[in-house]
């Protein structure tokens, strides 16, 4: 490994004033509850390189452990009062400890509870989705892929502080992009754009779990429709995260995938629960397809619906 | 030595808690030494404490060895409460998340301490209900910090700081006894609410309340602070108890659409009752807008327009926290009317020493924040800080303010707590502590200062109970009877200063013609018999000073102020041990614009080892009412 001069790549991680804002919906640390977990954590793993109180030799491998748990969901990034990027800094971190891996950022868009969210949000016509240029193409794809579970969205490109003038006036901007997310923030807080902080978002903030009312005497049935052997590592590791936020607030009755499994029929007379719930629409068809075709006595429902 | 027991007592902490959760690498515990505030020290191993039984267990253990145990959840306060100042062992109990039971029908809800305060308020929303306390940190801050620190929040004008809305708790002390306490039980609110340093808070029982069916919002704009305050004063006067009472000054409005207008600060005023009563209270408060010359009076806000009014409170701090990496918040309060005379002397010292920074204030209950931003790396800067603070200690002292108003004292004030306190009730304070947690293992040096350096003087009416005190002879309750006079009736501010011997209905002859209301419902006896009886629950909790002796001295806690958390709170553990702690003189109380309900209760306190420990500290002869320890306090009684 080169000596590398840590103060000026981590420069930005010594304006945290650790103030732990951060840590409220970092996945990571949500499912850790330990300070490294956390973006504060991460940051003053920098800041602490920077200030040559933490070498590398020594703590390698904990700090590859560490630093490995972050789902890039940039919620951080969105809440940090200083204006740093806590993601940002993570990613330098991995460069540094020379790992590999693909960003899934777009992939957010495919998962599951993100339909969830998403369908209830385009189902207002006040709000509106901005996206780069160079993820205009797959969130294209991924939009035109949802149609089938009836999404329906305005997909503007390319936006920077100036066309954001020219916008047609919306009651919330969705950005897909951090850093053009952050531009604009910055230009909000500096009063060079006329609107409330609390109007744009930050496609992650939308995926925040609300409470769902579920009827009594029901079963969630997780769908694996976006999980075949196909599916790519960080997708997993995506899915497992939302798995378990939903598993939050879903008392833990699931069952895992029915789709495919040569004895779902059997399965679904077996099982005590009269409701069965299902998180996307195409499944939602195919159990209801099951039912009547087998004449089970269930219920199915989509979880979308029941949103409060 | 000391490295052989620390070997040993991790061997024997492994057993309980399994070797993954006990981190000893330079990463972790370098990680697990800064808090919210600039204070910095390094544990020397950190525990995940994954469950609530572990707790005893572990403490067993480290009072065995002797190790410091430091509780570190969120880490967000501002005054490095858990801060490992002696080294020893962080206690992470964030993964104590657990709610356990929500009631509905009796209005409680018991959890762990590690719950998120926003966590619970989502469960509780659907279901139609709330918890008071709302720090600004309610996203990321712990419902157990919150305790442990008093704090409060916008709402706490109406429904208290955190404090009022306590119930009971399972709290384990240091030596791993764990002790389930009830709301009548005296010692509840002195261990809750001690910062980690008498106890480790495991469970709480909290008050969850109603979701209010109405809710109006007005907003007025005024040329200067001090029209501003009048209107604040104005409207508490009269009775009205707003679930808020926010005012945003001119650095805020610098960021909205009033930044090129002659408005300079902006008050925000939030009622919550029925419809038709809101309609009525909105014309008198309009009235009360357009007498002290507000410029700008709103009262159709659409939801946009509200959240743009708090939004703009965020973006002030967020353009504040950009332009460096300290960051200080300080929280003194004091009695309402005296609140804009402590900020134009803030504003100024600010100026004096050149320091950056905004003030913040909850103008209903004359709490106020000045928030000061510094660079960590520049010393000059920090010591100009030092004497700037210095300063205003000894300023808010002069207007009979509190250090601190919800965020505790812990390292960055002990030092201040020696102009707040007098020499007694710091010695009663650490004799507490050293009865309690006789190693000095938990959460130690914080709280009380290092050095001593005051001389205390006795007041002339209460030389002959100070000596009686200190004698050997039962004490005469009798005599203070005479104490009867009402030392301070502040109708602005709706706080009473009264002797402890004046009669409840002498008081209720003179107040309720005014419209002024005690807070109890009790008719008859003196103020004293009722605080001591504990036939009213919830009278210690609108008790805000409290001036008494016992063996340690003439103590003196709390003042004229509605929020309070600095110190231990005496009052509470006064109140529930009926007399036998010591004798009273003079209360400061709340009062109310309408008559209060009392929650009766007609329980003796029971009474426990740890609470004859304290016995022995508050009256070591068992002078004041030795009938009810009677027995209990020779050396081979044991329970």
């Amino acid at each position: 490994m080169k000596k590398q001069n840590f103060d000026t790549i981590f420069c930005d991680a010594l304006k945290c004033n650790h103030c732990g804002l951060c840590l409220q919906n970092c996945p990571a640390y949500r499912t850790y509850k330990q300070e490294g977990y956390g973006p504060r954590g991460r940051v003053q793993i920098a800041a602490f390189l920077a200030k040559k109180k933490l070498t590398l030799k020594q703590d390698k491998n904990e700090i590859l452990t560490i630093i490995k748990t972050c789902q890039n969901c940039n919620n951080c990034t969105v809440l940090c009062p200083t204006g740093i990027s806590p993601q940002d800094i993570n990613e330098r971190l991995k460069n540094i400890l020379n790992i590999k891996e693909e960003e899934p950022k777009t992939s957010l868009i495919k998962n599951i509870l993100f339909k969830i969210y998403f369908r209830k949000f385009f189902t207002k016509k006040d709000n509106l989705f901005l996206t780069s240029s160079t993820n205009f193409k797959q969130i294209k794809q991924s939009l035109e892929m949802l149609k089938d579970d009836g999404f329906e969205s305005t997909l503007y490109k390319e936006i920077v502080t100036h066309s954001l003038r020219k916008l047609p006036n919306f009651k919330t901007y969705i950005f897909d992009d951090i850093e053009i997310y952050r531009l604009i923030k910055n230009a909000i807080i500096d009063g060079k754009i006329n609107l409330n902080p609390k109007q744009i978002l930050f496609i992650t903030q939308i995926l925040k779990p609300k409470t769902v009312k579920l009827p009594e005497d029901s079963l969630i049935i997780l769908s694996n429709i976006y999980l075949t052997q196909e599916t790519k590592e960080e997708e997993r590791k995506l899915f497992q995260i939302f798995k378990n936020k939903t598993l939050n607030f879903i008392n833990n009755r699931y069952y895992y995938g029915p789709n495919y499994h040569p004895k779902t029929v059997e399965y679904l007379k077996n099982i005590p629960q009269k409701t069965l719930i299902t998180l996307s629409a195409r499944e939602n068809k195919f159990l209801n397809k099951l039912i009547k075709k087998y004449k089970i006595d269930k219920k199915v429902e989509l979880l979308a619906n029941l949103l409060s | 030595m000391r490295e052989s027991k620390f070997k040993q007592a991790l061997r024997e902490l492994k057993k309980i808690l399994g070797g993954e959760n006990i981190l000893t690498s330079k990463l972790h515990l370098i990680l697990n030494s800064y808090d919210s505030s600039p204070i910095k020290a390094r544990p020397e191993a950190v525990l995940n404490i994954k469950n609530t039984s572990q707790i005893s267990p572990v403490l067993h253990i480290l009072n065995k060895y002797n190790f410091a145990a430091t509780v570190r959840m969120s880490a967000t306060n501002h005054d490095g409460a858990c801060i490992p100042i002696k080294g020893g062992f962080i206690l992470n109990l964030a993964a104590l998340d657990k709610t356990i039971e929500i009631n509905t029908k009796e209005n409680y809800a018991i959890i762990e301490s590690g719950v998120i305060n926003q966590d619970l308020q989502d469960i509780l929303k659907p279901i139609g209900f709330f918890f008071a306390p709302d720090p600004a940190s309610q996203t990321f801050s712990t419902v157990g910090g919150n305790f442990a620190l008093n704090a409060g929040g916008a709402k706490s004008l109406k429904y208290g700081a955190s404090a009022q809305n306590l119930l009971g708790a399972e709290i384990v002390l240091a030596d791993g006894t764990t002790l389930n306490l009830k709301k009548e039980h005296p010692m509840l609110h002195l261990l809750v609410k001690s910062e980690g340093t008498l106890g480790i808070i495991t469970k709480l029982k909290v008050k969850i309340i109603p979701l209010p069916t109405y809710k109006e919002t007005l907003i007025g704009g005024f040329l200067n602070l001090k029209d501003t305050m009048q209107a604040v004063q104005k409207i508490i006067s009269l009775g009205f108890l707003p679930s808020a009472l926010e005012v945003m000054d001119e650095n805020a409005l610098a960021l909205t659409r009033y930044k090129d207008t002659n408005i300079k600060t902006l008050l925000i005023t939030e009622l919550e009752s029925s419809k038709k009563q809101i309609a009525e209270d909105i014309k008198q408060i309009v009235n009360i807008f357009k007498n002290n010359k507000a410029k700008e009076i709103k009262t159709d806000l659409t939801v946009e327009d509200l959240q743009i009014f708090w939004n703009t409170r965020a973006k002030a701090a967020l353009a504040l926290a950009k332009q460096a990496n300290g960051f200080m918040s300080f929280d003194y309060a004091v009695e309402r009317p005296k609140l804009a005379e402590a900020i134009e002397f803030i504003q100024s010292i600010l100026k004096k020493y050149n320091l950056r920074g905004t003030i913040v204030f909850h103008a209903g209950d004359g709490n106020f924040h000045p928030n000061i931003i510094f660079n960590e790396n520049n010393a000059y800067e920090a010591n100009q800080i030092k004497l700037a603070i210095k300063e205003i200690d000894k300023f808010v002292f002069s207007l009979g303010g509190t250090l601190s108003a919800e965020h505790g004292i812990a390292v960055q004030k002990r030092a201040a707590m020696n102009i707040f306190f007098n020499q007694d009730t710091l010695n009663l304070f650490r004799k507490i502590k050293n009865t309690l947690d006789t190693n000095d293992i938990l959460n130690p040096q914080k709280i009380l200062p290092l050095c001593e350096n005051k001389k205390q003087d006795i007041p002339t009416w209460a030389e002959d109970f100070y000596k009686q005190a200190k004698g050997q002879k039962e004490f005469d309750f009798k005599k203070i009877k005479a104490l009867n006079k009402i030392i301070d009736f502040d109708k602005e501010n709706y706080t009473l200063t009264v002797g402890a011997g004046a009669l409840i209905e002498d008081l209720n002859k003179k107040l309720n013609p005014l419209k002024f209301y005690l807070p109890t419902s009790q008719k008859k006896g003196t103020l004293l018999d009722l605080f001591l009886n504990g036939k009213d629950l919830n009278f210690a909790d609108f008790v805000t000073g409290l001036t008494f002796v016992c063996g340690e001295g003439l103590i003196t806690v709390g003042g004229k102020f509605v929020k309070n958390a600095a110190g231990y709170d005496l009052i509470h553990l006064m109140a529930g041990t009926q007399g036998a702690f010591g004798a009273p003189f003079v209360f400061t109380l709340r009062l109310f614009p309408q008559q209060i309900k009392s929650q009766t209760n007609k329980n003796k306190f029971e009474i426990t080892e740890t609470l004859i420990k304290l016995k022995k500290v508050f009256d070591k002869n068992n002078i004041f009412k030795p009938k009810i320890f009677e027995g209990y306090l020779d050396e081979e009684t044991k329970l």
